[in-house]
């Protein structure tokens, strides 16, 4: 079995005893696959955000492919996925795929890739994040101002291992896209700030009296 | 009246001196010489010129109008012909002779002589007849042209029956009565010796039991050429005849009563007790040109028994060795009469070939005797006849029932009343059927039990009994029945054999495979739960051929295409399917239904069904498409070939694959 290590580096050896034990304790693992948020504009194209994968559990995981598919409001339309993440893409190099790994675009985007190492994949060490697909999209010119949420789909997501077992995904955090909404008038955060330290600290010289 | 009896031994003595010698048992004899031509032998001119008839018929019957044959003897003296010499205890017997043509002198100074004589005996009954042609005058003085026949029949008789005042032994007296018919025509006398004379002469020899009285002739005839014919009898009498120019016949009636010269007559003498014998001879001859016919016409009819005193008897029953009697008994009960048909019929009545039906009557117990049979046939067969005697015999051929009405009569006048026997005919077998319940359907094949069954039409005599019929249970091709039916006639026929294929095992299911692509994928046995093709057919192979089915047999999927029938192997094509939880159903009943040769349906009617989960891409078979089921066929790409893996059906597992499954990310079933 081959494995290619991404963060952070390692003697050799310890990489096979790392993979070995992430291979006896994938259930330990916490997945993460998260999207980057990002900021469009109404009527713009070549937008784009990436999905990560990360790695919050105390073992390494060896990943030998994944899928993930996206949800979003009409407003967008996906148009395509990448390798070209901002982390180190997961199969970096040994992309079976890459690097256009959409399967499907539009209202809904899946995406997908393998290790192209037979038996192999990608070992993503215990607190690492790597990029799953960089996602281009369109923003419809009538879209609104405001939040759009990015849902990733359970059914179409999903991680493997290079023997094919299932990796389970503890979270899937869905993303936004901010829109510019028209000015309206909010105070800052250093008002706010301001404006409560005092009463923060009239309540901490009430405890010190008694 | 004794006075009026004249001693035998004085008859005896007066009239032929040929007595003495003791009559045998009874016997028959048939005499017929033909002789002519010219003598040339050395006998000659002594012992040829003097010819006569060889003893002892000469002396039965006198030289002068015996049968003719030359002393020395025929080849002895030259001529042509023979004797013809036959004798028998049973009758009838005859004989018959001819010679000629041959010359009467120098060719072409003489004419030709050809003549012939045939004689014919039989117990109380006789007859003789000859012929002669003369073409022209002799040229040889010595020259010979004779045919004489002569019959005799000769028999012990017994007085089984007598008056109750008749003791035994005691001395009485016998009378014979002949009826004669015949005739004797002479034509021109050309021959020096020979004047063409015909004659016939009826004699008998009467034996008491003590030996012989000697020969009587009874009548005599004779007619020559150029002069009348006349008759000369024993008793006188000469009604019935009617002499003629070289001639003379008629019939009439003879006795051997001798008349005496004082009015009375003398019968010839016998003793109660003692059996007593007579010959009787009859003799037809031509010397010449001519005929004397008398062929079968002397009869024995009566004989009359006359006490010591000459007193007529009555009431008494005279019985030859030879079997004939005579009975003066009153008779008033007719004869009875048996049929007898030969074959019988069998048990049914009936019988199958031709039938021979003899009739034989008897009569009473010292009645007349029979004296004919008479019968007709009515029905099917038609015809009849009168038959003298007491036995007839005639065959009957025509099929159907012919009515036989047959009654006798006896001598008395009694006439039996009519009896039937019904004969009935078949010879045609009868029309024979063979059935099989139920028909077979249009395969030929059953599904169930058979019973093969004959059944027969019989017209005539009607049917009797046919093969039972047989129920076939075993399944298999080629059982046959064979059965016959047969009609009360006996007459058989067999029936076409029957042939019987049955089959009631249904058809079962020995593969269920989907198509995908250009592969197949067999259910049977499979540990997958979910198919990960894309399923565009189903073939099912069945443990028999299927012999009707249609598109429509396969539910639960529209199928656009079938194949296969008349095989094992049926196919079912549809459009590609993907995604699809359905259960395929193969159709048992209805329209529809898939069935053997037989009609058998699949799963015994109620047909089979296969869930089908179809999941393009789902290699793991877990009910979803993901990174798994990419990791798994891409890894497949490396491995031997896997059909599971082998996504888009091609044979081949390639990148082509991934991506397929690839493309179904995210899909799953319920």
């Amino acid at each position: 079995m081959q494995a290619k290590m991404i963060l952070p580096r390692r003697s050799r050896l310890l990489a096979v005893l790392a993979m070995a034990l992430s291979a006896a304790s994938f259930a330990r693992a916490d997945l993460v696959i998260s999207l980057t948020p990002v900021a469009a504009a109404p009527g713009t194209v070549n937008n784009a955000f990436d999905v990560d994968l990360t790695n919050t559990g105390l073992t390494d995981v060896t990943i030998g492919a994944f899928s993930f598919g996206l949800l979003a409001d009409p407003a967008v339309t996906f148009t395509g996925a990448t390798t070209f993440t901002g982390d180190p893409y997961i199969f970096a190099g040994d992309s079976l795929f890459g690097p256009d790994i959409a399967t499907s675009a539009g209202a809904t985007l899946i995406a997908s890739d393998l290790f192209d190492l037979i038996g192999s994949g990608a070992v993503v060490a215990a607190g690492a994040s790597v990029g799953l697909g960089h996602v281009l999209f369109d923003v419809a010119s009538t879209a609104a101002g405001g939040v759009i949420t990015v849902s990733l789909s359970p059914a179409d997501t999903s991680l493997a291992d290079p023997t094919a077992a299932a990796i389970s995904i503890d979270r899937l955090a869905d993303g936004q896209i901010s829109l510019p909404v028209s000015s309206v008038p909010e105070p800052s955060p250093t008002w706010l700030l301001a404006l409560t330290l005092p009463f923060f600290a009239a309540v901490r010289r009430r405890h010190q009296r008694r | 009246m004794q006075r009026l009896i004249v001693k035998a031994s004085f008859l005896c003595f007066v009239i032929t001196g040929y007595c003495g010698h003791p009559l045998a048992a009874q016997q028959l004899e048939a005499v017929a010489a033909a002789v002519g031509g010219t003598p040339s032998g050395p006998g000659i001119p002594g012992v040829c010129s003097t010819y006569g008839s060889p003893l002892p018929i000469g002396l039965f019957f006198g030289s002068v109008l015996a049968p003719s044959v030359p002393q020395g003897g025929i080849a002895f003296c030259g001529y042509s012909g023979d004797v013809n010499d036959q004798t028998a205890t049973a009758g009838p017997v005859s004989a018959t002779q001819s010679v000629g043509p041959v010359l009467l002198g120098n060719p072409g100074f003489a004419g030709e002589y050809t003549g012939s004589a045939s004689a014919t005996a039989d117990y109380w009954q006789l007859g003789a007849s000859s012929h002669g042609e003369v073409t022209a005058p002799a040229g040889n003085p010595l020259a010979l042209a004779a045919s004489s026949g002569a019959a005799f029949f000769q028999d012990t008789f017994t007085v089984t029956t007598l008056p109750p005042f008749i003791t035994i032994p005691s001395n009485g007296f016998v009378r014979y009565t002949f009826d004669v018919h015949g005739s004797l025509t002479a034509r021109t006398a050309q021959i020096p010796f020979d004047p063409s004379d015909t004659g016939a002469n009826l004699s008998f020899e009467h034996d008491p039991g003590t030996g012989s009285l000697g020969v009587f002739p009874v009548v005599r005839f004779q007619a020559g050429a150029g002069a009348p014919g006349f008759i000369i009898s024993l008793d006188g009498n000469t009604a019935g005849f009617t002499p003629g120019p070289s001639s003379i016949s008629g019939a009439g009636t003879f006795t051997s009563a001798v008349p005496l010269g004082f009015g009375g007559v003398a019968d010839f003498p016998i003793k109660f007790g003692t059996p007593f014998s007579m010959k009787a001879g009859l003799l037809a001859s031509v010397g010449g040109d001519g005929d004397a016919s008398f062929i079968g016409t002397a009869t024995l009819t009566r004989i009359d028994l006359f006490d010591a005193n000459h007193n007529p008897l009555t009431n008494y029953v005279v019985t030859g060795a030879s079997g004939k009697s005579f009975s003066t008994l009153s008779d008033v009960t007719p004869p009875t009469t048996i049929a007898v048909p030969s074959p019988g019929p069998n048990g049914n009545g009936w019988n199958n070939s031709n039938v021979t039906v003899t009739l034989t009557a008897t009569d009473n117990a010292g009645g007349s005797g029979v004296k004919q049979i008479q019968y007709s046939l009515s029905g099917a067969q038609t015809g009849g006849n009168t038959v003298s005697g007491n036995s007839a015999a005639f065959g009957i051929s025509a099929e159907g029932v012919t009515i036989v009405s047959y009654s006798a009569r006896d001598n008395a006048g009694n006439s039996e009343a009519p009896k039937t026997l019904i004969v009935q005919i078949e010879k045609t077998p009868p029309t024979v059927t063979a059935t099989a319940t139920p028909a077979p359907n249009a395969n030929g094949w059953n599904n169930t039990n058979v019973t093969a069954s004959v059944t027969g039409t019989d017209p005539l005599s009607g049917i009797a009994f046919c093969t039972a019929p047989t129920t076939f249970t075993s399944e298999g091709a080629g059982q046959s029945f064979s059965g016959s039916c047969t009609d009360r006639a006996g007459n058989d026929s067999n029936a076409p054999t029957v042939t019987v294929n049955i089959d009631k095992t249904p058809p079962a299911i020995s593969d269920f495979r989907v198509r995908f692509g250009s592969q197949s994928y067999s259910l049977i046995g499979s540990p997958r739960s979910r198919l990960p093709w894309q399923v565009s057919g189903i073939q099912v192979v069945f443990t028999e051929p299927i012999m009707a089915g249609s598109v429509a047999s396969l539910g639960g999927i529209s199928a656009t295409g079938f194949s296969g029938l008349g095989t094992k192997t049926l196919t079912w094509t549809f459009n590609p399917i993907a995604l699809a939880d359905v259960v395929v159903a193969l159709a048992g009943t209805g329209p529809n239904a898939l069935t053997d040769i037989a009609g058998n349906a699949v799963g015994g009617g109620s047909g089979f069904s296969q869930r089908l989960r179809v999941l393009l891409g789902d290699a793991n078979d877990d009910g979803v498409v993901n990174a798994s089921d990419l990791v798994v066929v891409n890894s497949a790409t490396a491995k031997p070939y896997n059909i599971s893996d082998d996504i888009n059906g091609d044979g081949l597992i390639n990148l082509t694959d991934v991506n397929l499954a690839r493309t179904r990310i995210g899909t799953s079933l319920p």
